[in-house]
C-alpha cells in the first residue's frame, strides 16, 4: 500500500450535491473494492477555471489522499478517465507532511492576487508609456491610412 | 587613469532561494499563491530563475508544479 493524492475536477453542470455524491462514490470504491483507506479528503467547492474546458467556466474541486495498492492504480485511473462525471483528475504520490487546507491556500492566493500585481505594473509603467507613445502613434496612424489606400 | 567599476545589474544581484530558506523540499502545485509569487509572470509564463533566485533543483520542481497546475486549470496557460 502506498499513499497517493488525487485532485478531482467535476463539471459544473452537475449540482453541487450531485458532484459530492460522485466524490463519495469514488471514495466508497477505493475503500470497498480496492481495499484502500482514505487518509484525507476535502471538498473545495465551486471555483472559476483558469481557462475554458469544453463549455465550462467553473468547476467543483475536491482533494483526496488515500493509501492504495500500487498494482491496481492503472485500473483505477482508467476507470476515472472513462467516468463522464469527472472532468479532470491528477493522481500523484502524496507529498510528505500535512496536506495544506483549502482555506490556507485561498488566503495565500489572495495575498498575491492578480489585481495587486497588475496594479503595481500599471503604477510603474503608465506615466512613461504615455510620453513615449505620443509621437509614434501619429506616424502609425498615417501608415495605416496609407496601406488602406493601396488596397 | 581611473579604474573602471564593473557594471552591476538587477539580474545579477544574488538572491537566496525562498524554498531552501524555508527548508521546503517540494513545491506544491496546489499552492497557487506561491506559484504566482515566485514561479510565473502576470501573463502566466515561467519566470527564469535568473530573476527569482530559485536554485536549480527547486526551479525544476517549480516548473513541473506549474505544468500540473495548468493542467488542472488552477493557473492559465496564457493570459
Ligand atoms: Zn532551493
Amino acid at each position: 500500500m502506498k499513499k497517493y493524492e488525487t485532485l478531482f475536477l467535476f463539471p459544473s453542470d452537475l449540482a453541487e450535491t450531485a458532484a459530492q455524491k460522485v466524490f463519495e462514490e469514488i471514495k466508497k470504491r477505493i475503500t470497498e473494492d480496492f481495499s484502500g483507506t482514505v487518509v484525507f479528503s476535502e471538498w473545495w467547492g465551486k471555483r472559476p477555471l483558469a481557462y475554458r474546458i469544453g463549455s465550462f467556466n467553473t468547476g467543483f474541486y475536491a482533494l483526496l489522499q488515500y493509501s492504495f495498492p500500487p498494482e491496481k492504480l492503472k485500473e483505477f485511473d482508467e476507470e476515472l478517465r472513462i467516468n463522464a462525471k469527472v472532468l479532470r483528475f491528477l493522481s500523484l504520490i502524496a507529498p510528505e507532511g500535512e496536506p495544506l487546507s483549502y482555506a490556507k491556500l485561498v488566503a495565500e492566493e489572495h495575498a498575491f492576487s492578480d489585481e495587486k500585481s497588475a496594479g503595481k505594473r500599471r503604477a510603474k509603467k503608465r506615466p512613461k508609456r504615455i510620453e513615449n507613445l505620443k509621437s509614434p502613434q501619429s506616424s502609425l496612424l498615417s501608415d495605416a491610412s496609407g496601406n488602406s489606400e493601396n488596397d | 587613469m581611473t579604474s573602471t567599476t564593473p557594471k552591476t545589474s538587477m539580474a545579477k544581484v544574488n538572491k537566496k532561494c525562498p524554498f531552501c530558506a524555508n527548508g521546503e523540499k517540494s513545491v506544491d502545485y496546489k499552492n497557487i499563491g506561491i506559484l504566482k509569487q515566485y514561479g510565473i509572470t502576470f501573463f502566466s509564463k515561467i519566470k527564469p530563475r535568473k530573476y527569482t533566485g530559485i536554485c536549480l533543483s527547486h526551479q525544476k520542481r517549480m516548473a513541473t508544479a506549474i505544468k500540473q497546475a495548468r493542467f488542472m486549470a488552477l493557473v492559465p496557460f496564457v493570459k
